[in-house]
């Protein structure tokens, strides 16, 4: 009876070593191989690499404040000529920034001095320099799809992987409430969700959130339905593979079963999802700026930079920089996400296609996903 | 098989329910282009003459409603409307109206002075008064019976309807603007017979009934309505505009670029930043505007150290001195506004205002220096400015900022907040320094001043002066005018030495209209009645290849 | 040829009086099931009665969020630039049962709701909420209709030619105006359209409501998203037929190859489109927010986005209620149409 049982033990550590194996280098090798071999996909990658480097470096760079207005040259034309020196002042609410920006604005003045970049995209309504406008957009949408995806991400994964691990009746009942979350439209409740964090300071302040971040969960708060449906799903299948078993029968924890075999397992699907989320955030985020429920100024986004365009199209007088460059720079991002997302898909697993193909379309629709 | 053909069948359907969904929606909605459009600029709150306050919905109801004056087009001086002449009593204190005979309901029926007398008495409900009750508190009693309730009894109020064709008004004091407040909106008749019938229901465009020189012929929600020529009214034939069209489009680049497309032939205002461009053409004349853009001081704030510091009325002083009202103009709005040097815009028969004095730096800093020795404060606290949800604003805001910040060493913020929290903010006095604006209802500075007794519904500053509400009190019992303006000028005086606001701007008139429409004049109230306005065809043949 | 337009007339009156609707979306799922070949009344009526449950449950949870929502936000539906004589607003809010405590307020408002009265706007006074959706959500529902019929048509058009020319420059082409349609939000593309065909050349109204061509620029751009999306699901769904067997036994047998891609290739092609069809329509209705607010149309978008900036309680519950209802409706008729469509499928 020992000697069985001992010979069981070892055979389920093999197990185990193989499963780590399995997942740690042939599925990682080549996925890389084959995301590689996409030229579009590997592109975008480095695209938005360098996209998120700038962006982030903004503050650093030799741009103009994008707070500083100069009325009298509003609407100004794309050009080169710098007609008066950049100073630290020139930035609003540079208080409330975070340290590492204010440390970049400081590091930045002793690097430049007073040199900035002319206005090579135009200027805007106020006459502000509209390149550096779209490069701190950058930074803010970038941060909203991310911010928000990992939101969403959380909420998604965990409630999810629970549903899936715990299965029978919990797992019907926690299904059964994503079902009827996703019958929602939920765009009318994040209306009403939004006006309320925007305009009850003191009910966030009792939360100790700032707005910022209240904006970021409310949004990442309504796209983890799909997350939690896939991540389920995956966790059903790998649930009654041997190696989680024979965890099991070792009697590892709940928790210790979910974190070590069940969530790395999952993580390819998630991954891939996660690189389409961000994107329909991103576009989220641009149609709340539209109805004029983004985020706030200071703070400038690309979609209240292309919202703002909008009020250039008109019969008078089309100031066409300032649909264009909002625009572009949105488009390709979101493209060149939208593009590493299938590049990512194809490379981690063929299969997941399906999956993605379901996936529900970005923009306004995005919010309500198929039901089924 | 049988499924296949059951399938096909099911598609088949399917584009039929689509198709067929498609046409009716769209059946029906063609319409012919009216022969006056108009841009409302908002779907208006309502028909009832009780129940509305705004701008927009005064320019439908003058379309649709008759008072017992109108307007006239170009000085504004009630001209014989419902009734034909009136009489003033000495002490100015009596009107007698007499009614013309032959005005007509669109449904036929006769208006009387018993329909003013039912409209007036809905107006003053004690019940339920109307919104804009107390423009009729200058009438003897009015007050008393809507509000304090201490007359019960409308017979008690100074309105009589002694015939059918005699109106009879006895005012509290002598009210030099009463004449105005005959073309107000809110205080046109009501058909009292359908109002009895239907109620609250009356309003509705299928029981809609009207005495003015345009008949409701269609009313869509947020889409048109469309109005064409009465041909009961007892004018008609001086009425030259056989349909109008009023379309309720909100955003001002889309309403310029129906105007510059030819759908829409008067445009009531214009976006900011086109200005420049627009003020190059001969259809756009911005003309002054009775009403002022300013921004309020919030004096009983929370916060006690900006309490005793914005209660120092030097300190408010400094804040006015030390902002560039002429930059603002300049490179903000652009549409020819004049800087104020008073709450109440000039343009007003009579009434020669009070002036403050100009942009002073070195004064301004002198007196925060003399506030801060006072007080014996050293750091000065963070003033925050509130305005709505607004481009023009934030960049008025942005710069009054900076010239505190920089000029007077007082850190300021500005904050938006959107129109309905706004208002909430500023009527709980829940601000620092807070945008406002006021657009007068009456050719008169009253309906500036009497905003700041202690205590005023729009007052919203929380400034009480026993001085001034005295001086406005005195005001109104006043009988002879010259004399009555001198004390209203008193008041103004007073109220630009306390400071309780900031002036700013005054406003100006953003009309874009078509040169081919005639009888269309600027005035100080923009006020534009349609019943004298025409279309000269053959001008516009001519000139319609123009955008 | 009278007797069919009074009878069509008569048909639309009742569509639009309410009376029609929920007979109609009755039948066409009782169609559904039918066709699907397994209608029995029994089961299909406890499949309805379930879903119905669900239904009411979703709506009450939504009536809730939103009630409790909107009466959190600072302001009310009253609040003027000129502000009202506190004494007479106390009066108006009275009226309207504003003053209760705020429980009351809510169990009486479910219990309109339920006796299905929606009250009167309270910023537009003389209206009532239903009068309202009644006049809008025609205008919606058929923009709505031309934007799907133009996403399908547009969409499937494209994923086919691009699934023949696979790797050409044709194919390129078009997934990537796809791409671009899935990437940018449609205010971009309204502004460019706008800019293009309302302002350069004046081929369209800038806005408002009325005939066909007021339609044709709002319906592309709240469908293009929709059309770039069916393109690229065509595309694989035919892609994947393409390589099937009966595929080839039908290009073997010397069927032309137009009559292989229309009678033969499509059907299994479009199946994804199918499922994506619950998603499209919900997402079109609720896109169409935006949309509206762009071309200025009168429809139940705009109303639900004014109503919420100037608290108008009754008509944004109204809104809300209504597209939750045909969010719900819209799915439940794509799952029984997707059973019609896929044997394999199962009622649930």
């Amino acid at each position: 009876m020992a000697e069985t049982r001992q010979r069981s033990q070892a055979e389920l550590e093999e197990l185990l070593e193989e499963a780590r194996k399995l997942r740690g280098n042939s599925l990682w090798s080549d996925a890389m191989r084959r995301f590689r071999r996409n030229r579009v996909a590997f592109a975008s990658f480095w695209f938005l690499v360098l996209l998120s480097v700038v962006s982030f470096l903004a503050p650093l760079l030799p741009l103009a404040s994008p707070h500083q207005p100069h009325l009298d040259r509003n609407y100004a034309p794309p050009g080169f000529s710098t007609e008066e020196p950049w100073s630290e002042d020139q930035y609003v609410g540079l208080d409330d920034m975070n340290a590492v920006t204010r440390w970049m604005i400081h590091a930045r003045a002793s690097i430049f001095g007073d040199f900035q970049l002319g206005p090579w995209m135009g200027r805007d309504a106020s006459g502000r320099c509209l390149m550096s406008r779209i490069v701190w957009g950058g930074r803010m949408s970038l941060l909203v799809g991310l911010a928000a995806t990992l939101v969403s991400l959380l909420i998604g994964v965990s409630y999810g992987a629970l549903s899936g691990y715990l299965g029978g009746r919990a797992d019907n009942l926690m299904m059964r409430i994503v079902d009827m979350l996703y019958a929602i439209p939920f765009i009318f409740v994040v209306i009403f969700l939004i006006t309320v964090i925007r305009e009850r300071k003191d009910v966030l302040d009792a939360y100790g959130l700032d707005r910022v971040t209240a904006f970021f969960i409310v949004i990442g708060a309504i796209y983890w339905l799909t997350m939690a449906r896939v991540v389920r799903g995956q966790v059903l299948s790998v649930k009654h593979r041997e190696f989680v078993e024979a965890a099991q029968a070792q009697g590892a924890s709940t928790f210790r079963i979910l974190r070590h075999h069940i969530v790395p397992n999952v993580f390819s699907v998630v991954l891939v999802y996660l690189t389409l989320t961000i994107p329909r955030v991103m576009l989220f985020e641009a149609f709340l700026s539209f109805l004029g429920l983004g985020v706030e100024p200071p703070d400038v986004s690309w979609g209240m930079l292309a919202a703002d365009g909008m009020g250039a199209i008109n019969g008078l007088e089309v100031y066409w920089w300032f649909v264009l460059f909002p625009g572009l720079a949105l488009g390709l991002t979101l493209l060149a996400l939208n593009f590493l997302g299938d590049g990512l898909r194809d490379a981690l697993d063929p299969r997941l296609a399906q999956i993605s193909g379901k996936a529900p379309v970005a923009g306004a629709g995005g919010i309500i996903e198929e039901t089924s | 098989m049988r499924r296949d053909r059951n399938r096909n069948l099911l598609a088949l359907g399917f584009v039929a329910v689509l198709l067929g969904g498609g046409a009716a929606a769209l059946s029906g909605t063609t319409d012919e282009k009216a022969q006056f459009t108009f841009n409302n600029a908002t779907e208006v709150e309502s028909f009832d003459p009780k129940v509305v306050t705004g701008v927009p919905e005064g320019r439908v109801l003058r379309c649709l409603l008759e008072g017992l004056a109108n307007p006239h087009p170009e000085t504004l001086r009630p001209v014989p409307g419902v009734a034909e002449s009136w009489d003033v009593s000495d002490d100015g204190l009596v009107y007698t109206f007499h009614l013309r005979q032959d005005a007509r309901w669109t449904d036929g029926e006769p208006v009387t002075s018993a329909d003013f007398l039912y409209a007036w008495k809905r107006f003053l409900d004690p019940e339920e008064p109307a919104t804009y009750a107390y423009i009729l508190d200058v009438v003897k009693n009015a007050k008393a019976y809507y509000q304090d309730k201490t007359v019960t009894d409308f017979a008690e109020v100074g309105v009589r309807a002694p015939d059918e064709w005699t109106f009879v008004v006895e005012l509290a004091a002598s009210t030099p603007y009463f004449l105005d407040l005959t073309h107000f909106y809110p205080l046109y008749p009501v058909p009292r017979h359908v109002v009895e019938k239907y109620g609250d229901e009356w309003i509705r465009p299928e029981h809609f009934v009207g005495n003015g020189a345009f008949k409701l012929e269609e009313r869509r929600f947020r889409d048109r309505v469309r109005l064409v020529k009465n041909v009961l009214y007892w004018d008609a034939a001086n009425v030259r505009l056989e349909s109008v069209d009023i379309l309720p489009v909100d955003d001002h680049v889309t309403g310029l670029n129906l105007y510059l497309t030819g759908v829409v032939d008067w445009e009531t205002d214009v976006p900011h930043h086109v200005i420049p461009e627009l003020k190059k053409r001969a259809d756009f004349k911005p003309k002054p505007y009775l009403g002022s853009y300013f921004y309020r001081v919030n004096l009983q704030n929370k916060d006690l150290l900006k309490r005793r510091l914005v209660g120092d009325p030097r300190f408010r002083k400094a804040l006015y001195l030390a902002m560039d009202r002429q930059a603002i103009v300049e490179s903000i709005t652009k549409a020819g506004e004049v800087p104020a040097r008073s709450l109440v815009p000039p343009g007003i028969d009579g009434y020669d205002g009070p002036m403050l004095p100009d942009r002073n730096l070195e004064e301004a800093r002198r007196l925060v220096a003399e506030v801060k020795r006072d007080l014996h404060v050293d750091k000065l606290p963070t003033l925050t400015i509130l305005y709505n949800t607004h481009e023009t604003h934030r960049q008025i805001a942005e710069v009054i900022q900076v010239q505190w910040a920089k000029e007077l060493g007082i850190p300021v913020k500005i904050e938006n907040q959107e129109w309905g929290t706004y208002l909430t903010s500023q009527r709980q006095l829940d601000y620092d320094i807070c945008r406002a604006a006021w657009i007068g209802d009456y050719a008169d500075p009253n309906t500036f001043l009497d905003m700041f007794v202690t205590g005023g519904g729009n007052n919203n500053t929380g400034y009480a002066s026993e001085d001034y509400d005295g001086l406005i009190r005195k005001a109104g019992k006043e009988r002879d005018p010259a004399e009555r303006m001198r004390i209203l000028r008193r008041a103004e005086e007073l109220l630009l030495t306390d400071l309780p606001v900031l002036p700013i701007y005054y406003y100006v008139t953003k009309n874009l209209v078509r040169p081919w429409v005639k009888g269309f004049h600027p005035n100080v109230q923009n006020i534009h009645p349609l019943k004298f306005v025409w279309i000269d065809e053959a001008e516009k043949r001519e000139r319609s290849g123009e955008r | 040829m009278g007797w069919i337009t009074s009878s069509w007339a008569f048909l639309v009156w009742t569509w639009e009086m309410g009376i029609l609707q929920p007979i109609g979306v009755f039948l066409a799922i009782m169609a559904g099931l039918w066709a699907s070949g397994r209608w029995s009344p029994w089961g299909s009526m406890r499949f309805l009665c379930r879903r119905l449950e669900w239904m009411a449950l979703t709506l009450l949870i939504v009536f809730s969020i939103s009630f409790f929502l909107m009466r959190s936000i600072p302001g009310g539906p009253f609040d003027r630039d000129k502000n009202i004589d506190p004494a007479i607003k106390a009066r108006i809010e009275a009226k309207y049962g504003l003053d209760r405590p705020i429980g009351e307020q809510y169990l009486r408002s479910l219990a309109d709701t339920l006796r299905g009265d929606l009250g009167p706007s309270y910023k537009n006074r003389d209206y009532d909420v239903v009068d309202i959706i009644a006049e809008g959500f025609p205008k919606s529902a058929s923009l709505g209709v031309v934007a799907l019929i133009f996403a399908l048509t547009l969409g499937i058009t494209a994923g086919m030619v691009s699934a023949v020319r696979r790797g050409g420059w044709l194919d390129t082409t078009l997934m990537v105006f796809a791409t671009i349609g899935i990437a940018l939000p449609n205010f971009v593309i309204a502004s460019i359209l706008i800019l293009f065909l309302v302002i350069l050349v004046p081929m369209f109204p800038a806005a408002t409501w009325g005939d066909f061509r007021h339609l044709i620029l709002p319906a592309f751009c709240l469908g293009a998203p929709f059309a770039a999306y069916v393109a690229r699901l065509t595309r694989t769904g035919m892609l994947d037929v393409l390589t099937q067997d009966y595929i080839r036994t039908a290009r073997a047998k010397g069927v032309g190859e137009l009559r292989v891609l229309t009678a033969h290739a499509l059907k299994g092609g479009l199946l994804p489109v199918v499922s994506f069809l619950g998603p499209a329509i919900a997402g079109i209705l609720t896109g169409s927010l935006v949309v509206e607010k762009i071309f200025q149309i009168p429809g139940l978008g705009t109303h639900f986005v004014q109503a919420a900036i100037n608290r108008d309680y009754t008509l944004s519950m109204g809104c809300v209620l209504l597209y939750t209802t045909l969010v719900y409706l819209m799915n439940l008729l794509v799952d029984v149409g997707y059973t019609v469509l896929d044997p394999r499928v199962e009622l649930d």
